[in-house]
């Protein structure tokens, strides 16, 4: 089992906010990959794409291991 | 001076159809690409006030990671479209008027009756207060 993590609840609102933000970054690089025909901006789009993936990925580890003081 | 080609409506009185633009599919990947910046932008700007939000080791080794692999998407992304022509950060000029043209040209398209085929949304639904 993960291990928790004692964060200040202002730091629960900020990890929130940047997975809300992610979750967004993440749904628009998908669609904007649809409609890019340029290979180089296509590779750039779909390299964000997992980096957003794996940023929510972190922010959810972080969020759900959190034991709010 | 008229010149009917800069009237304003320059389709010679017929309304302006979709297929009177043309390159399209570039105009499309210029404006996906500043999307794409400015998200990035955004990202950048996000996760820096996060960081002065947040003491906890672990939460800002993670944010700090986030918003360094956000400054290599963007140098990465406005370095492509320097080359791409997409983008001027020596020449303001170029860059407003380029800007400018696409401001236009993108209100043109907005203004086109594309869609009308689609489910309208209104009617789908109980409004408690229909828009006239």
């Amino acid at each position: 089992m993960q291990q928790p993590i004692r964060l200040g609840s202002h730091e629960m609102m900020e990890l929130h906010e940047l997975l809300n933000f992610k979750t967004i970054c993440a749904a628009k690089a998908k669609a904007i990959d649809g409609l890019v025909t340029d290979e180089q901006l296509k590779a750039l789009v779909q390299q964000d794409l997992q980096q957003s993936l794996k940023a929510l990925d972190e922010l959810q580890t972080l969020l759900g291991r959190a034991q709010v003081q | 001076m008229t010149d009917p080609g800069t009237n304003a409506n320059p389709n010679m009185g017929k309304p302006l159809d979709i297929a009177d633009f043309t390159d399209l599919i570039g105009f499309a990947n210029a404006s996906a690409a500043l999307e794409f910046l400015i998200t990035v932008k955004s990202g950048i700007r996000n996760a820096a006030m996060s960081l002065t939000e947040c003491a906890t080791p672990e939460v800002r080794a993670v944010v700090r990671n986030q918003l360094f692999q956000a400054l290599d998407m963007h140098e990465k992304l406005s370095q492509l479209m320097i080359d791409k022509g997409w983008l001027h950060p020596y020449n303001p000029g170029e860059q407003i008027q380029m800007d400018a043209k696409s401001a236009q040209k993108t209100a043109e398209i907005a203004k086109l009756p594309l869609f009308k085929d689609r489910t309208k949304v209104l009617e789908t639904f109980d409004t408690p207060q229909r828009p006239h």
